[in-house]
């Protein structure tokens, strides 16, 4: 099926010589541009050998190892010891031996979350280092007001601080957002590692992308779940299934653009590739965001259960302060933070008035309804 | 199944915000840049590159980890003296000293990092900062602790220098106890070493090896040590030395004080960052860096520059290149020490420092490798 958008009579029309339905006399851009291009199904790419042009493993072993460090973590909920030394060593890679279930050779790899973490950024690694060692000495009792906190059915457990801050949310969830989200959204899908050759495929030396395929592929590698041995969603995927604002399914429209979008570059259509870029970047971000409402909704759900509504607000908390990670972002590390003050930063003295007026800023932030806002 | 034909709505051109997405597209536009400009300029000249790497080879990055050595040594025997009677202030006094002098001496030498200083990890093991205390602390007294192993990058070098004699009752603490001065001495020994070994390997090895490879390719000498020229100016020198500690190069903004280097001798950090921008400088014009040869005019970038003619991207390039080294010198020179205190009071005069030294990484990094058809093969931040 081909799709064509019928030409304006004044000097409006596509503007893109690259597009299908390019109007040479059209001198303003009315969107109406279409192109060419297969996209596949599922994010699968060949070249005219049949060789697979795709490759993302150093983003897979990350997703690996950020798993394998929120097991770990867990284990303190069951009243287990958990070494912060460990896990900042995990964060490193650092003399760490992985259980490595996908066989992808992490251990010992070159591969780290810690240097993708904001670029390296020393305030940042600080920061969740240091959440690193207060979880470590929270579990040898070394950490005053540090403990599980268990909620009033006595289902759930988790430990926490003195103000109810759960780490393993503010860590695992905290790196989906300075880890992942900041690659994809700054790094893969910025101008640094889009403009870059597209035409340097070598199939005789078994190069079998491009650059700008390559970078294509780890801003999705990012996104994706993918794993031989973890059977359940997990990170941005699972996250973005969930969120369904606007009649449309946030994970089809981020997998639909990434496919696109790496079918343009093979067909080296720029300018379809840019505008994936654009819906990549804005999707996220709604997702991020709505993922913050939806956990300061639980957090109001529970008000009276310590242990649910600090999980709830730990969880919250991680994702606003993902929002500012992403390139152009709606809320800036100003607003987060202000969002944040508005919830408080001791959980256990959060009212329900505070969070519905945070609910509101990030909603208005974002562009999500209040209705909508509500029933996340 | 597939599906066909996406419309869209033109996207907005896509605008990069952040500092770091601004130096990733500086690495492209000189990839781009270098494809025009690549044979014409190169084809006009009748440059002699061969004499510039000798000059380089024999003027400049050989006497340079001489002098560097040199300083080390003196280091070596002042915490040898110390050793013997490590209840003489005086003694620690000159092991300061020294400490300084191989800290100036540093910045030149830190320029070259590639061929054997790079096989070494020279800049890696010399002056990773901060530097962590905890583990300097950790292996005083292991006697299983060996400078250098790749995980001791964060506890050697100059900065674990510093906190061990600059920190704040490093005298006393080291009086009372010889494992400390132990220690002490085997971190001096090792930053020894390791200059030692490069210097070796240049004179006994390298030096023949690096004046031959004339062409600007990749994997030439040109294009090794331009790579290295840029990628440490940029990396090591604006971003370490100011852009961190006064928030320029964080993602929050915040000033990081305790990410100025010497950040315990506390008064050097801003002597550091001058020496290092006439380090630059002396790299650029090709003069001599040995004492013996003071102000030697050698044949240089800035000649090469120069020979491409009466040009933009020439001569014209050059004045610009030279004017902004003026400027960034005179810039570094309104910061204050100490420089922890000063990046928290006076953040606005640090970025205009740092705006003044990133126009200086854009004109040698964008246009002077445009010029000379050289290409960056580093990036910030490495792939996969």
């Amino acid at each position: 099926m081909t799709f064509f958008a019928s030409c304006n009579p004044d000097k409006s029309g596509c503007t893109d010589p690259s597009a299908s339905n390019y109007d040479d006399n059209a001198e303003e851009d009315d969107g109406s541009c279409s192109y060419d291009v297969t996209v596949p199904a599922d994010y699968t790419f060949i070249d005219n050998n049949g060789f697979s042009t795709v490759s993302f493993s150093g983003q897979h072993q990350r997703l690996n190892m950020l798993s394998e460090m929120t097991t770990y973590m867990k284990t303190a909920n069951g009243g287990a010891v958990v070494d912060g030394a460990t896990l900042i060593n995990m964060f490193g890679n650092e003399s760490h031996t992985w259980e490595d279930c996908d066989n992808l050779e992490m251990t010992g790899s070159s591969k780290q979350l810690r240097s993708k973490t904001v670029g390296g950024d020393p305030e940042t690694v600080a920061q969740f280092e240091g959440w690193m060692n207060a979880l470590g000495s929270a579990t040898t009792g070394e950490l005053e007001g540090a403990g599980v906190v268990t909620s009033n059915d006595g289902t759930k457990s988790y430990m926490q601080n003195a103000m109810g801050h759960e780490w393993t949310q503010l860590i695992e969830k905290g790196l989906m957002g300075a880890c992942f989200y900041y690659n994809i959204s700054q790094v893969y899908l910025g101008e640094g590692k889009m403009n870059v050759a597209n035409d340097d495929a070598d199939p005789s030396a078994e190069d079998y992308y491009t650059t700008m395929e390559h970078h294509w592929d780890e801003a999705y590698g990012y996104f994706t779940s993918i794993s031989e041995c973890i059977n359940n969603d997990r990170f941005w995927l699972k996250y973005a299934t969930d969120i369904n604002l606007n009649s449309r399914n946030s994970m089809d429209v981020i997998d639909l653009a990434f496919r696109t979008g790496r079918a343009a570059i093979s067909s080296d259509l720029l300018p379809l590739r840019d505008a994936q870029i654009q819906i990549i970047r804005e999707e996220l971000e709604l997702v991020c965001g709505a993922i913050a409402i939806h956990y300061i909704n639980g957090a109001i759900e529970n008000i009276g259960d310590d242990a649910i509504r600090n999980h709830e607000l730990s969880e919250a908390k991680a994702f606003i302060m993902s929002l500012p990670y992403g390139e152009n972002t709606m809320v800036s590390l100003a607003d987060a933070n202000s969002i944040q003050s508005t919830i408080g930063d001791n959980f256990y003295n959060v009212t329900t008035a505070s969070l519905i007026d945070a609910r509101s800023q990030l909603a208005s932030y974002l562009g999500i309804s209040s209705a909508d806002a509500e029933s996340l | 199944m597939f599906i066909k034909q996406i419309p869209f709505l033109k996207a907005e051109r896509l605008v990069s915000r952040s500092a770091f997405n601004v130096l990733l597209t500086l690495v492209i536009s000189v990839t781009i840049a270098s494809c025009g400009t690549n044979d014409d300029n190169n084809s006009s000249t009748n440059f002699d590159r061969s004499e510039l790497l000798n000059n380089y080879a024999d003027n400049i990055a050989i006497p340079a980890y001489e002098e560097y050595v040199s300083s080390t040594n003196n280091l070596l025997t002042a915490v040898h003296e110390f050793a013997l009677s490590p209840e003489d202030n005086n003694k620690l006094l000159t092991c300061i000293e020294h400490l300084k002098i191989v800290s100036l001496k540093w910045q030149l030498a830190s320029l070259f990092d590639f061929g054997p200083a790079s096989d070494y990890a020279l800049l890696e093991f010399t002056n990773s900062y901060p530097t962590s205390t905890d583990d300097i602390e950790s292996s005083i007294g292991d006697e299983s602790w060996i400078a250098g192993q790749a995980s001791n990058i964060d506890n050697v070098g100059l900065p674990a220098l510093d906190y061990l004699l600059n920190e704040e009752g490093a005298m006393d603490k080291l009086n009372a106890n010889p494992e400390r001065v132990e220690h002490l001495v085997k971190q001096v020994e090792f930053l020894n070493e390791q200059g030692e070994l490069v210097l070796e390997t240049w004179k006994s090895s390298y030096h023949a090896n690096f004046v031959s490879m004339t062409g600007t390719e990749m994997g030439s000498s040109i294009g090794a040590m331009l790579n290295a020229f840029n990628r440490v100016f940029e990396a090591n020198i604006r971003k370490q030395k100011l852009g961190l500690p006064s928030g320029v190069s964080t993602f929050s903004g915040n000033p990081l004080p305790s990410h100025v280097e010497a950040k315990y001798a506390n008064y050097w950090s801003i002597d550091l960052l001058y020496e290092a921008l006439l380090s630059i400088e002396k790299i650029y014009m090709g003069n001599s860096s040995s004492s013996n040869f003071i102000d030697m005019e050698g044949v240089g970038f800035d000649d090469y520059l120069i020979s491409l003619g009466d040009e933009a991207f020439g001569q014209g390039l050059n004045n610009d290149i030279v004017a902004q080294i003026q400027s960034s010198k005179e810039a570094v020179l309104s910061l204050n020490d100490p420089l922890s205190e000063f990046v928290l009071t006076n953040q606005e005069t640090c970025i205009y420092v740092y705006t003044e030294l990133q126009a200086l990484v854009v004109l040698f990094k964008v246009d002077m490798m445009s010029s000379l058809g050289v290409l960056i093969t580093y990036q910030d931040n490495d792939g996969d």
